[in-house]
């Protein structure tokens, strides 16, 4: 039995992507070399990584530039976070979390534009980042 | 596999929304959405829950929403802070 192998190092970037109806992550090593695919939930379990929103379906609103997401799972759940407009979602599966992320962009995008005049200034700021992003 | 405790469950995150005198807002979607106002009722801050008739599932992201810590959303929850505390936390009142 050969007992030289390396074990491989716990990657320093994580980058996820829904393709399908799969959760998709392909792991990046130290130095930015490719690491492997791997599919499913729990694989990759406390590893912080990032994923990019193209569109807000179901809803109508239209992006102006893609999100960028942060996305965290501890073994329970999938926590995602458009972080610069703090909001913020979770699910028992990575699309789960996705999909309640966009609709609480789409929320707070309806919510706080309806509600402009009695904004305080944490939600003043959400929606001047949000229409950086997005507009119906 | 490892496990996690995860304290910060749909039930908690209520409680500590009850706390802060959360308003369900009517929208459509999949999950309740709630917004907090100060006394002026000015918006400061909006969440959701996840869709589900089990009280236990995790929504880490609440805290998040809140602009506060874990352990602060538990206290919430669990009574030694109230609303007075998490607008201060927050900055929407100062600090004593």
């Amino acid at each position: 039995m050969n007992c030289d192998v390396e074990l491989p190092k716990k990657p320093e970037v994580v980058y996820a992507e829904v393709v399908g109806s799969h959760d998709y992550w392909f792991t990046i090593g130290p130095k930015g070399d490719f690491m492997g695919t791997q599919f499913g939930k729990g694989v990759l379990a406390d590893d912080i990584g990032q994923t990019t929103l193209y569109d807000l379906a179901p809803s109508q609103l239209v992006l102006l530039e893609p999100i960028p997401v942060a996305v965290e799972f501890d073994d329970e759940s999938w926590v995602v976070s458009f972080a610069e407009a703090n909001v913020n979602a979770s699910g028992e599966t990575f699309q789960e979390a996705i999909e309640m992320l966009k609709e609480m962009i789409a929320f707070d995008y309806a919510f706080f534009g309806d509600s402009e005049s009695v904004l305080g200034s944490g939600p003043k700021n959400q929606l001047a980042v949000l229409r950086r992003y997005v507009r119906s | 596999m490892r496990r996690k405790s995860n304290p910060l469950t749909n039930q908690v995150a209520k409680d500590a929304l009850r706390k802060l005198e959360a308003v369900e807002i009517a929208h459509s979607g999949a999950h309740p959405k709630y917004a907090i106002y100060d006394a002026r009722g000015n918006v400061l801050a909006t969440t959701s829950l996840r869709h589900s008739s089990t009280r236990d599932i995790p929504v880490r992201h609440v805290k998040d929403d809140l602009k506060v810590s874990l352990p602060f959303v538990l206290d919430l929850a669990r009574c030694p802070k109230d609303k007075d505390d998490w607008l201060k936390a927050i900055g929407a009142i100062p600090a004593e």
